[in-house]
């Protein structure tokens, strides 16, 4: 008998981890308790939420309305909702952070307590914080899309990068100026000595004032980032390159720059704390000291390509890969990065969000959100408010229930010594759990056994320069080509060739079947099928388990 | 079932894929051709067994790489022989194909299935009329590997080797799910088909008798 209490014990054991993993969630996070999470869907959240006074503000992007709609939340500091705004129309990936501006009066007029939006379908617009009315909006030029870097609030003003150039607002809504510049994207505005200073995606900074805008070439690239205003009126800029990244120190009296440093793909956003600028790519996390000039202080290796954070004086920024979870660093005061560990939660995936974090009563609060669009709030006060505000996760929750049962009934044949018995509902165990986990089994496994090629390797120098650094799907008909660019946030081949088709068009016939989604016709045209490669490469899985990244370019071709 | 998965092996046209089909419903009535079948109730029998694993492997399609007609070629092939099996796996095959889809992997799905009935044949699986269920687990693995082996060739031809064995490299994950569901069908409904195949052997037996006893005293 105890030799089986044994072997109860040690299936239990192993059985154990599976089912608390879910519930893991609720747990503490070193001092800090999660008092609540918020599941937007299937949408996205690639900034940072914000807090202020009147509560919690977060937007959700997706690139097809079948994810759901792009969306601005307005939540209480509970995490119920209290408005929100829709924008079925912005569907290509909304990465402009929100702002918040407390009512005012000025010589620019009067207005209430707002919440300015970008979207990426060129309308901007200024949300009664209170009620989430439009207190009035403004559309801009759109070419692919529209908004999606940061803007620069001042005291009675807003200042916008466009998709094509420079537009300053009264905060009533009155423009101030409006000039054209060069084609932008995440290209956030800062002001430096009498001017507005925004990047393009040809390596150029812009200067603009009220009466023009005026050019100045930094080097081949993109500028997809505000411009980190330092001391004596110079910029730090991370200029995105075919060949990765270079790190620039820009004087902005004599139009001078200089190369601090070349870095990794991708970069993200940078950051000033404490005196230091920080830079990320998908290679490296850089602390950089600027004087007279920029020396590069410190160096990790680390992937994150979007927003960084100070939390509570230290470093804290999403892990952009599949694992997830955030990278947490001490910053010394000789600007080195002393790495404090991976801070890694329940539902850990791809991120560029940056953390939200405050302190109020001397409780330390923070707000995490990552591309699965579920919003934590965690602080150091032990008592959790409420879960799962919204959306119960009944699918997990049915599995686990199964799990379970299953277990039980297992453990309980094992007492009575039924083991054929028992090892037929471990087995199913085994199969249901396998089935539920498959999609990342395989999503893991063909990261693991693939090399990936680089996009260079497939570029075609047809097709227009903006393209570069963004998805590509292109559709070879026996008769005909269709190419699409400048797809942005897809996950996989799939849902990169389903915005393709949506954007052309184009019907797309997906079955299931028991190897994946599988395509049977693109614009009801089926030939003998359709096969794919992925930078050239031919997948090897089906189209939704194959990756692709930020500038992935898919072919698929008919047969 | 490959293309639009990435890797698709040859390209059919409609000459080739009519060939192969009767090529393959030949095989299946040949290997059919045997005095026992030419009994109604045999052939009754057979049709049943046919059409409900082929529907059940339909049902199944949703599920990743589940495929209970690797474990249904075993037993019958174990049952009944190996020639019953053969025909068994391919017309399973061709009609359930037919629904899901057609093209050259029906050739390397019903020459797959045919093996596993063959090993199903000379595994001695079935030991005085009862399933040996470890010894079908076994099987049962190894079986939903060599099935994958083979329905991979398919796609020499169209890649190089080392583009091949990229491709048994990313399908492990479906072989291992491929072997964990045959080894779940067998411990759950592996005694039961093997019985109800003996219960409709049993019965044609007995019919039989009738019969033959009935012709012997007129």
């Amino acid at each position: 008998m105890r030799s089986k209490l044994l072997l109860l014990v040690v299936i239990a054991t192993f059985c154990l981890p599976i089912v608390s993993g879910e519930v893991s969630q609720t747990q503490d996070e070193g001092e800090f308790t999660q008092q609540w999470s918020l599941d937007f869907g299937e949408v996205y959240v690639s900034t940072k939420p914000i807090s202020t006074d009147v509560g919690i503000f977060v937007r959700t992007s997706s690139s097809s309305l079948a994810q759901g709609i792009p969306s601005v939340y307005s939540l209480n500091f509970a995490g119920d909702e209290v408005w929100r705004v829709e924008n079925p129309n912005s569907t290509f990936q909304d990465m402009t952070p929100l702002e918040y501006v407390d009512s005012g009066v000025g010589d620019c007029g009067s207005w209430p307590d707002m919440v300015l939006v970008g979207w990426s379908n060129g309308l901007f617009q200024a949300l009664n914080a209170n009620t989430g009315t439009i207190v009035w909006q403004y559309q801009t030029e759109v070419n692919s899309w529209g908004i999606t870097g940061s803007m620069l609030i001042e005291d009675e003003t807003v200042t916008i990068p466009t998709r094509q150039g420079i537009d300053k607002l009264c905060l009533d809504g009155a423009i101030q100026f409006s000039h054209e510049i060069g084609l932008g994207w995440r290209n956030g505005v800062t002001f430096v000595g009498e001017s507005y200073w925004v990047g393009d995606e040809e390596g150029n900074l812009w200067s603009a004032n009220n009466q023009n805008a005026t050019k100045h070439f930094l080097a081949q690239g993109k500028i997809r980032h505000a411009p980190i205003q330092l001391s004596n009126e110079h910029l730090l800029i991370h200029l995105q390159t075919d060949s990765g990244s270079t790190i620039y120190h820009f004087n902005t009296t004599s139009e001078q720059s200089s190369v601090v440093i070349h870095s990794g793909y991708s970069p993200g956003i940078p950051i000033i704390i404490d005196g230091y600028v920080i830079t990320t790519d998908s290679q490296h996390l850089t602390s950089i000291s600027c004087g007279i000039e920029c020396i590069v202080k410190d160096s990790e290796t680390f992937k994150s390509n979007g927003e960084i954070s100070n939390v509570f004086g230290t470093v804290m920024l999403p892990q952009n890969t599949l694992d997830g979870g955030y990278g947490h660093f001490e910053l010394s005061t000789q600007g080195d990065l002393i790495s404090l560990g991976m801070l890694n939660y329940v539902d850990d995936w791809y991120g560029t969000a940056g953390i939200e974090s405050w302190i109020s009563d001397d409780v330390k609060y923070m707000l995490l959100v990552n591309d699965n669009a579920n919003l934590k709030m965690y602080s150091t006060d032990n008592t959790p408010i409420s879960y799962d505000k919204q959306d119960s996760d009944w699918p997990t929750i049915l599995v686990i229930l199964s799990a379970l049962i299953l277990i039980s009934t297992m453990s309980i044949q094992l007492l009575r010594e039924r083991f054929q018995s028992a090892f037929k509902f471990f087995i199913l165990f085994v199969t249901i759990l396998l089935f539920f986990s498959f999609s990342d089994i395989i999503e893991a496994w063909s990261d693991l056994v693939n090399d990936e090629a680089p996009a260079t390797d497939a570029w075609n120098d047809d097709w227009p320069d903006e393209w570069l650094g963004t998805q590509i799907v292109v559709f070879e008909f026996k008769q005909e080509t269709i190419v699409t660019g400048g797809l942005l946030g897809n996950d996989n081949v799939l849902e990169a060739s389903i915005e393709a088709a949506n954007q052309q068009g184009l019907e797309i016939e997906i079955i299931e079947s028991s190897l994946g989604k599988y395509v049977v016709s693109i614009d009801n045209v089926a030939g003998e099928g359709w096969e794919y490669t992925v930078n050239g490469q031919p997948g090897t899985v089906s189209a939704e388990f194959s990756d692709l990244q930020s500038d992935g370019i898919v072919v698929w071709k008919q047969l | 079932m490959f293309q639009s998965y990435g890797i698709h092996g040859p390209v059919l046209g409609p000459v080739t894929g009519l060939v192969i089909d009767v090529i393959l419903l030949s095989l299946a009535f040949w290997m059919l051709a045997s005095p026992d079948m030419k009994k109604a109730s045999n052939i009754l029998t057979f049709v049943t067994l046919i059409t409900s694993v082929s529907l059940l492997r339909v049902v199944m399609t949703p599920l990743p790489n589940i495929q209970p007609v690797t474990v249904a070629a075993l037993i019958i092939g174990a049952q009944l022989g190996a020639r019953r099996g053969v025909a068994f796996a391919v017309l399973v095959t061709m009609i359930s194909n037919f629904i899901i889809g057609d093209g050259i992997w029906t050739l390397y799905q019903a020459i797959g299935w045919s093996v596993v009935a063959i090993i199903g044949a000379s595994s001695k699986i079935i030991i005085d009329g009862q399933l040996q269920l470890n010894k079908t687990f076994g099987y049962a693995v190894i079986c939903a590997f060599l099935f994958d082996i083979i329905v991979s060739l398919s796609v020499l031809g169209t890649v190089s080797f080392s583009g091949f064995m990229m491709y048994l490299l990313n399908g492990i994950p479906y072989d291992i799910i491929h072997a964990v569901g045959n080894v779940t069908i067998a411990a759950w409904f592996g005694r039961w088909f093997s019985e109800a195949i003996t219960k409709f052997q049993s019965m044609e037996e007995i019919e039989q008798k009738v019969v033959d006893g009935y012709v012997t005293r007129t």
